[in-house]
């Protein structure tokens, strides 16, 4: 009681520095953080790229059809099938999708195939199905996005398919939190990244069995731009000529030429987007260490004093491990708890506005528990290295008052 | 002048017994000012235009009511030193074209900017473009993009977007040979891009099939002033009577006028970001400041007025300003090369001394403001009370 006392007396002292480095810290950190999680939205689509495990001379490739036309889905399907029968042409990656009523709701359901899902982040909570459709004739689903960001593990959605409307019932084996990134292949430009094969959207992916039983062809959607993975036996010449003739059928570029200038583009992004929050950190960094060593300075006839009636020097260590350590932990909860509502407050629609898109997985926790962590020791560390070597004596000539 | 020597001893005493908070106040200083170094040339300058627009800020157009030949020697000279983009209106032939849909009615095309509305024919005109140094920004919607070197004929690049006469991707796919015929002359199709730009052909085709140049731009190799080019235009304008010549200062007024607001709130904000920065490490200072106390009681004894012994207080935090600026500005001219320019969000920055000196005397400043509260307490230290204190 008596040293909880003391240590809220001490507090007192020095109450609106405290607070200013308090608040110097905990929005650097918010900047970071929010900066951090802009970076891995806008980078982690290279990562699910590479974690598809493609052949390097695999595609994206652009078939050469007439939007406008009204048979373009059949064209699009055409030319599919011609690509499927390429020599040396392993699998071709496509984004499957049809439309279920979900109550008053359209719902967009995706054919999730194991490449695909290879492509896609681990759901947040839950997992992926192993079996498409269960025994009872339920389909396993795992949801995202906005829609579904409440769902529970379980949960059964009743659906309505096609034009007659069959009604289906899934059941929620995982949820995909906001932003919910997935594959859907649907852009294409003069420069192609691989952000350009995802999209954020709320949607149900089921799997492919599932998806065949419950879609029949002509309610059935196919993306506009697939991926074509090549078989890693197939030799340069086969790959050559499959390439080859894929200019006949559209335009492509190599997932290796994607790569590099996604690298390239990730870079000039962590300039444009982390520099200056690394900048805000180190800041505030030094305030920490600087009002914290100040602080021992303040004191060190108190100190001297409590050294005088008993205290141990790792004592007096403890009580500025307390206030240095209260104010980085305070930092570091508000930061916590914005990187654990932030779906839900997105979801609620409440944030938007103010907060760009990001992603927040356990490495934005990892991020943050290091930043606070490495703070707080090195100020420790800063202020033993200050108090090393001094007596009882030493600390009365050095303090001031 | 003993003003400036009392702050030097002051510093110099602070620096023999208190050289850790002073090492840290200037180690906060010298941070905060390599980030405003920073912030100011990325986000505050003038310089990074021309790496935000590119060629555009580069190009001047030049449009031809009646157009001119590909080879008039004015070209030529303009081409020496300038890369030189030529459009030209062609008529298509339907009968021996293959792979373009050609609109059936007439199409009116508004002018954003002047609102001036201009009849399209049906299907019969189509625009290329030539570039002098033959390089295009775009990948390939269809087949191939690649001009061929050397040329063995007559070949076009599709662009995807044409006004009245776009590629039939149906066709593109079944058909052998596609072929594009316009002005009488057919032209083997190699491709469709996918860029937002016209059709285009190699150079070297535009002038040996002499199309006139109805439309050309000229793109100069380093940004000019708006007075520099200002005075290219007029150059162009005599070069070219008849013709109607736009500059970019004039064609992206709008938008450089929301980049200077841009660059002035960007400069406000650091301005901001800074002054809270300076004020949290003032901190630091004003335990210095405590520390000197005794001193001010002394100088009051012996006859200092009270603005004497406060404006000691500003001195010492302007010296002190003054060192972490001039090292924060050394340290990020020796480092440039090697960490800043690879920080940079534009490519191509460069740093004046001026900017240094504008960041220096900003920080001068800001420090001077953020004291001011700081100052207060020595103000109204009364000298009984100061004397007994220290006595």
């Amino acid at each position: 009681m008596k040293r909880i006392y003391l240590f809220f007396s001490s507090l007192r002292e020095s109450l609106l520095a405290d607070l200013l480095v308090l608040a110097v810290l905990t929005v650097a950190l918010f900047v970071f953080m929010d900066a951090y999680g802009m970076y891995r939205y806008i980078t982690m689509t290279y990562d699910l790229t590479q974690k598809a495990g493609l052949h390097a001379r695999a595609v994206y490739f652009c078939p050469s059809v007439d939007m406008d036309n009204m048979e373009t889905e059949e064209q699009l399907r055409a030319i599919k099938s011609e690509v499927e029968a390429l020599p040396g042409v392993q699998e071709v990656l496509i984004d499957r999708w049809g439309t279920a009523a979900c109550g008053d709701m359209p719902v967009k359901v995706t054919a999730s195939t194991e490449s695909l899902r290879r492509m896609t982040p681990a759901p947040d909570r839950g997992k992926w199905f192993e079996e498409g459709i269960n025994a009872d004739g339920s389909v396993n689903v795992v949801v995202a996005g906005k829609q579904f960001n409440d769902a529970q593990i379980g949960d059964e959605i009743p659906v309505q398919i096609g034009p007659e409307r069959k009604p289906y019932t899934l059941r929620v084996c995982g949820v995909l939190s906001i932003p919910a990134v997935v594959p859907s292949f649907g852009g294409y430009g003069s420069q192609v990244l691989t952000s350009t094969f995802f999209k954020s959207e709320s949607g149900l992916l089921i799997g492919e069995d599932a998806f065949d039983t419950l879609f029949t062809e002509d309610i059935e959607r196919i993306s506009s731009q697939f991926f074509i993975d090549f078989d890693q036996n197939a030799s340069q010449e086969t790959i050559d000529s499959a390439q080859e003739a894929l200019t006949r059928l559209g335009g492509y570029q190599t997932l290796e030429d994607i790569l590099r200038d996604t690298r390239a583009f990730n870079a000039t992004t962590f300039k444009q987007v982390m520099v200056r929050p690394i900048f805000y950190v180190v800041i505030a960094f030094v305030l920490l260490v600087s009002i914290s060593l100040l602080y021992v300075f303040k004191r060190l006839k108190t100190f001297s004093v409590y050294y005088l009636l008993g205290y141990s020097k790792r004592r007096i260590l403890a009580d500025m491990a307390w206030r240095a350590g209260l104010i980085a932990l305070v930092a570091g909860a508000v930061n916590f708890a914005y990187l654990h509502v932030y779906s839900s407050m997105v979801a609620a629609g409440k944030i938007e506005a103010v907060v760009g898109a990001c992603y927040f997985g356990a490495e934005a926790d990892g991020m943050l528990l290091l930043l606070v962590g490495g703070m707080f020791l090195l100020t420790m560390l800063a202020s033993a290295l200050v108090l090393r070597g001094k007596s009882a004596v030493v600390f009365l000539r050095e303090s001031r008052d | 002048m003993h003003y400036l020597i009392l702050t030097a001893h002051r510093i110099r005493d602070h620096l023999r017994n208190h050289s850790v908070i002073l090492l840290l106040y200037l180690l906060g200083l010298f941070a905060s000012i390599l980030f405003f170094l920073y912030y100011f040339g990325n986000f505050a300058v003038a310089d990074r235009f021309a790496n935000l627009y590119g060629e555009q800020l580069r190009t001047y157009s030049v449009s031809f009511p009646e157009g001119i030949a590909p080879d008039a020697g004015r070209l030529a000279a303009l081409g020496a030193e300038n890369v030189l983009v030529v459009y030209h209106d062609a008529q298509v032939d339907p009968e021996r074209t293959n792979v373009l849909i050609l609109e059936e009615e007439e199409i009116i095309v508004t002018d954003s900017q002047t609102g001036e509305e201009t009849v399209m024919q049906p299907g019969s005109q189509y625009t290329v473009q030539a570039r002098s140094d033959d390089t295009y920004p775009y990948g390939a919607k269809f087949g191939s993009v690649e001009f061929p070197d050397p040329l063995e004929d007559n070949c076009i690049v599709l662009g995807e977007i044409s006004l009245s006469a776009r590629p039939n991707m149906d066709v593109l796919r079944t058909e052998p040979n596609p072929v594009v015929c316009l002005d009488g002359v057919s032209y083997r199709v190699l491709g469709v891009h996918d860029y937002g730009y016209e059709s285009c052909i190699p150079y070297a085709l535009f002038a040996a099939n002499r199309l006139t140049v109805d439309r050309l731009e000229i793109i100069v190799p380093a940004l000019l002033t708006q007075a520099e080019g200002d005075t290219f235009a007029a150059q162009l304008q005599e070069m070219f009577p008849q013709a109607q010549v736009q500059s970019p200062y004039a064609t992206y007024s709008q938008y450089l006028a929301g980049e200077e607001q841009q660059r002035a709130d960007a400069l406000r904000m650091a301005s901001v970001l800074l002054a809270i920065a300076f004020f949290v490490f003032m901190f630091l200072v004003k335990y210095l400041f405590d520390l000197s106390r005794g001193e001010d009681v002394v100088y009051r004894l012996v006859g200092a007025s009270r603005e004497t012994v406060t404006l000691l207080c500003p001195l010492e935090v302007l010296a002190l300003t003054l060192l972490a600026a001039v090292a924060a500005s050394v340290f990020h001219a020796a480092l440039f090369d090697v960490l800043f320019d690879k920080i940079n969000v534009y490519a191509g920055l460069e740093y004046r001394l001026r900017d240094y000196v504008f960041v220096a005397a900003l920080s001068l400043l800001v420090s001077a403001v953020v004291c001011i509260p700081f100052l207060i307490g020595i103000w109204r230290n009364s000298i009984l009370v100061e004397k007994n204190k220290y006595q």
